[in-house]
């Protein structure tokens, strides 16, 4: 072997300032957490395009693809190395992988006036294809839900199933002076008051098709049940049985309610047709059974029941029969919450004199507690069950969190206490 | 472009080496006989030179290639020169591993000092620089 | 709402001063309702340098009024019947309906009272402490109000009078997060509805 030449250099050494950002970069990519890390490369505007609308797409799509869990926007730091080439849209891409991206979103808006369109399209990296392409067209009032709409297509892309950033929590909160009926999006924005009754409000309940939301109020001094739909602003009773109407639950198809409700002084789990009329008796035993929770295909009910001593989780067939007991480790069971797989439900647990959440897995009976500070109730899966809405003291007054698979909580409620929180993909 | 003598380059390399000199590398010239080299599509016209064929033992080297475009790819992968460290040091964490810079020959200079820089901080000790062969040699 | 507060106590102030020119006598307006006459009023009313003058409180408000009282003697005002605590709230053990002996005893005397007084009816409350889950509660307080309602009856008081609704934890007595104020808030809340 012969050399053109040996020799030797030496290279000056300089500070690195790059440590920190390679971290985070790794942090991200790193195994157990395979978040598809997202470039959002800057938009085209033309002339004429609303600046404010632009910026709100803009903004609103960056919080969305860096709040899912299948995929992670590319850190800002990273994004700023990348210098665009003119003229050369392939490089530019190319630079884009080099810090991180896997996938790079390209877009530009056009549209005068009050109107604002979106074009977008998804690049695919390291195949240096187009997975996606899309036009948008709305006004420009619109712009947050466009951007939302984007991003649960991208989701959708990823994981077969829509994203959440349509979907909405109905929720219970007493920010008005009086626990109301309120509505928010997932991530806590956009909060709406549904009711002014000056009354008690508590236990919403999505219909799945989002078109309906029933709920118990004190509104004319008993509890009852009503049904409110809230694009149209009505509402309507649905039970005015004696003593407790409450934690309503829907049948998958949205036909039936599930409710419990007083006779006697023991509260039994009932159904009635979700457009009204008379309630049946689903249950017997006497003591408190409540809150009802419809499993996903229809076939049964999980609720609580004193009936062993301690409240647990019990199943019954929707048609009252094939009684059975669920939860055995636990000294409390309550507010029971199907995942949409119709496998796992979550349910508030009692572990050391706190309130905690937990999950059970019907196939292997698999019981897992979610601790975490403060007391922890109310748990309720996200549409696609990928996250779970649930209520903490952790910072003192009861506030609305949500946490993803992963088990990262996020308080999304700040004012006042914000309670029962129940989830919907989408209010029609 | 000026013709620079042996002796200036040795003078130069004395003032800058004496007092820094921690590290030694060892940088090769290497060639490989190929077609022009495409990297996803994109071009690299290595330097032409006279050189040593390319070594057959050792630890397996691991390959940078530098684009005209000034990208540099680990492998198949492009990586930013201020992320490369973080991608480098778990390659390099085995043990003593050659890396072979495919650089275009009208890349900057300072590039590729960024680049030999960077590896330099890892410790890489050698260092080899592909060519290939002269035109009609 | 503040506001509309002391817009409140300001009216009242005026139409108070206006009477007291006219009679050189304070009267008091038994319009005005006795919620209105609050601290809030009274101080925002100061603070513009008006005087407020606040109704009395009705003579036998205060203090528990011997058994034996005929119906003519009670109040006619429910709420100040009601504050005038003829009735004794029961209170429970954590997560139980079951009456306590003290319950008993105080329900007897409840029941001693009402039979004194049989065209009053009452509206039983029920009453939890915060933990536990809202639905829970209201189902708990549900079966408090019962066992009250179920000892009434055995000891006599026609069931036509006794009202029954459970609040759960929604309505606590004492807001406190620990043992002294959930024992305060597990109980049956016993208001007269009716005399």
């Amino acid at each position: 072997m012969r050399h053109l030449g040996t020799f030797s250099v030496a290279l000056v050494l300089v500070a690195s300032t790059a440590t920190a950002q390679e971290e985070i970069y790794l942090k991200v990519t790193s195994p157990g957490l395979q978040r598809i890390v997202i470039g959002l490369a800057p938009f085209a505007s033309r002339l004429g395009v609303d600046p404010v609308a632009a910026s709100q797409f803009l903004n609103t799509l960056r919080a969305d693809l860096d709040q899912t869990v299948v995929m992670g926007l590319l850190p800002e730091e990273n994004a700023r190395l990348v210098e665009a080439a003119p003229g050369n849209p392939g490089l530019t891409r190319q630079r884009w992988r080099a810090v991180g991206a896997q996938l790079l979103l390209e877009g530009s808006f056009s549209g005068a006036g009050n109107q604002l369109v979106v074009e977008a399209q998804l690049w695919e990296l390291t195949s240096g294809e187009i997975a996606y392409s899309r036009r948008f067209q709305s006004s420009t009032s619109l712009a947050p839900t466009m951007a939302h709409t984007l991003a649960n297509e991208l989701v959708r892309l990823l994981t077969g199933k829509p994203g959440p950033f349509l979907s909405r929590i109905a929720f219970i909160s007493d920010r008005s002076g009086a626990k109301e009926l309120w509505l928010m999006r997932w991530d806590g924005s956009d909060p709406q008051q549904l009711t002014t009754h000056r009354s008690i409000a508590l236990s919403p309940a999505w219909s799945p098709d989002g078109q309906r939301l029933a709920f118990t109020s004190f509104l004319r001094g008993q509890p009852q049940l009503f049904i409110l739909r809230p694009t149209q602003g009505s509402f309507k009773p649905l039970s005015t049985l004696p003593g407790v109407n409450t934690s309503a639950s829907f049948s998958p198809d949205g036909s039936q309610v599930a409710f419990a409700a007083g006779d006697g002084g023991s509260t039994y789990i009932w159904v009635v047709s979700s457009e009204g009329g008379t309630p049946v008796q689903l249950t017997t035993t006497r003591g408190i059974s409540t809150q009802p929770a419809w499993s996903p295909n229809g076939r049964q009910i999980v609720f609580t029941s004193t009936v062993g001593g301690s409240p647990q989780l019990y199943a019954i067939d929707a048609e009252g029969t094939n009684l059975r007991r669920l939860t055995f480790q636990d000294t409390f069971a309550d507010e029971a919450s199907w995942a949409p797989d119709g496998v796992r439900l979550a349910y508030t647990t009692q572990v050391d004199g706190r309130f905690q959440i937990a999950t059970l897995d019907l196939r292997t009976n698999q019981r897992t507690v979610i601790d975490g500070p403060g007391n922890n109730e109310s748990p309720c899966w996200s549409p696609d069950g990928t996250m779970l809405a649930f209520v903490s003291t952790r910072t003192g007054r009861k506030q609305i969190f949500i946490t993803d698979p992963v088990g990262r909580p996020r308080q999304i409620t700040s004012e006042g206490n914000n309670t029962q929180p129940s989830w919907v993909a989408l209010v029609q | 472009m000026a013709f620079r003598t042996a002796d200036d380059f040795e003078n130069l390399a004395e003032i800058n080496i004496t007092p820094l000199v921690d590290v030694m590398m060892v940088l090769l010239i290497i060639f490989i006989v190929t077609a022009p080299m495409l990297v996803q599509g994109l071009q690299v016209d290595l330097p032409r030179a006279t050189a040593a064929a390319l070594p057959q033992k050792g630890p397996e080297p691991v390959v940078l290639t530098l684009t005209r475009d000034r990208l540099i790819l680990l492998g198949d992968e492009p990586v930013h020169l201020k992320l490369l460290s973080g991608k480098l040091a778990p390659l390099l964490a085995g043990g003593p591993r050659p890396v072979y810079l495919k650089g275009d020959q009208q890349l900057p200079y300072g590039f590729v000092i960024d680049v030999l820089s960077t590896l330099n901080r890892l410790g890489v000790e050698e260092i080899g620089m592909v060519t290939v062969p002269p035109t009609g040699s | 709402m503040p506001r509309a507060k002391g817009i409140v106590g300001l009216l009242l102030a005026v139409l108070v001063l206006a009477t007291a020119c006219s009679t050189r006598k304070p009267r008091v307006t038994p319009d005005i309702p006795r919620p209105e006459a609050s601290a809030d009023e009274s101080t925002s009313a100061a603070g513009s340098g008006t005087t407020v003058v606040h109704a009395e409180p009705a003579i036998g408000a205060a203090g528990t009024p011997e058994l034996g009282v005929s119906a003519s003697d009670l109040p006619t005002d429910l709420q100040e019947l009601n504050r005038a605590g003829y009735l004794k709230d029961v209170f429970f053990d954590t997560n139980k309906a079951d009456l306590r002996d003290d319950a008993r005893d105080i329900l007897a005397a409840n029941t001693a009272w009402l039979k004194q007084h049989p065209n009053v009816r009452v509206q039983l409350e029920g009453h939890c402490d915060e933990r536990n889950t809202e639905e829970y509660n209201l189902a708990l307080g549900w079966r408090r109000v019962f066992a009250v309602k179920d000892y009434l009856v055995s000891l006599g008081v026609d069931a036509a009078r006794l009202g029954v609704i459970s609040y759960g934890e929604e309505r606590p007595f004492a807001t406190g997060h620990d043992e002294s104020a959930w024992s305060q808030n597990r109980r049956v809340h016993i208001v007269i509805t009716g005399r």
